[in-house]
């Protein structure tokens, strides 16, 4: 899609992609309904879609942007935890959920990315690592989020419409993103770091929108995750 | 499976500055002696976190590290 961003592109092909995704949304979903798809099948179906919104959002810092940021696995914890504190312990709906933990990431990835994109290569994949660890160390030592056990006894909310949905929206906003204006200044910034900030681009400023968004996602994909393994547990994440 | 250890001492190498072989030694040191003032004066669950945030405030402040050299960007 990147590629061709100068096409017209026509209402027709439009609708076209809408009925595609929708059938295959009825498809799975009726599959589902019908019991084809078992139990396994629907953990594997919420593992892909988990996974492709993680890869999405890592592949907008570490690949568009070319920051090297080891620091993913902590957004998702945050996100996690701030939406199953939500739906499990103050009862609020799942999206209140998905909304604050996707909220609470982005602003760890604000509050983290601000301070460390001024460092390069080796130096910002330490700091982006040495804050993953330290969102696992204080998480970990939370007592009311259960402490080095982890949270359980989750309340099971992620569905396929969930699910489906979630991974629609993170593709489509990263594409359009890229095909913006602010995505051709994120690539200059990946290609000439120096050449870009020549050209006029506030490469700081482009550097943490990306991860910005980038966390977002993530904590999309942490609240998606924990409401449909029915337990969180940080280390599960940072063990790599 | 030692990816802590390998983690402190990449760290180390960091705090002292990469390429400076006294660094290395001197943040060996430093790391050293932190983790074990956090675990014997604080609460050692913090341990890993405190030598991280030391690292992150040394590359905020001196980004090439303790002994780093500043050199110039060539365009």
């Amino acid at each position: 899609v990147i590629g061709n961003a100068g096409k017209e592109k026509t209402w027709l092909s439009f609708i076209i992609e809408v009925i595609v995704l929708a059938a295959l949304f009825t498809l799975v979903q009726y599959a589902i309904t019908i019991g084809l798809v078992n139990q396994s099948y629907q953990i594997n179906l919420a593992s892909m879609s988990i996974n492709i919104i993680l890869a999405v959002s890592l592949n907008l810092i570490n690949g568009f942007t070319g920051q090297l940021s080891l620091g993913h696995a902590g957004f998702m914890a945050v996100g996690a935890y701030v939406s199953v504190i939500l739906t499990n312990m103050l009862d609020m709906p799942f999206i209140a959920g998905i909304i604050a933990g996707c909220l609470a990431a982005g602003v760890a990835g604000f509050l983290i990315g601000v301070p460390t994109l001024r460092l390069k290569g080796d130096y910002l994949a330490i700091a982006t690592l040495g804050f993953g660890e330290i969102i696992r160390v204080v998480l970990q030592n939370i007592d009311a989020v259960g402490g080095p056990a982890g949270i359980l006894g989750i309340t099971k909310m992620t569905t396929w419409p969930w699910l489906y949905a979630a991974v629609i929206v993170t593709i489509l906003v990263i594409v359009n993103l890229m095909n913006s204006s602010y995505g051709r200044a994120i690539i200059s910034v990946r290609e000439d770091e120096i050449a870009s900030e020549l050209m006029g681009i506030n490469t700081t400023r482009y550097k943490v929108l990306a991860f910005v968004i980038g966390a977002m996602f993530a904590g999309l994909a942490g609240a998606l995750y924990a409401h449909v393994f029915l337990y969180y547990k940080t280390r599960k994440h940072s063990d790599f | 499976m030692g990816i802590i250890p390998g983690l402190k001492a990449f760290v180390a190498a960091v705090l002292g500055g990469i390429g400076i072989i006294p660094g290395a030694m001197v943040g060996g040191f430093v790391m050293g002696l932190l983790e074990t003032m956090v675990s014997g004066y604080g609460n050692s669950l913090y341990r890993d976190a405190v030598a991280f945030g030391v690292l992150i405030l040394i590359l905020l402040i001196k980004p090439t590290g303790l002994f780093g050299k500043n050199t110039g960007e060539k365009v």
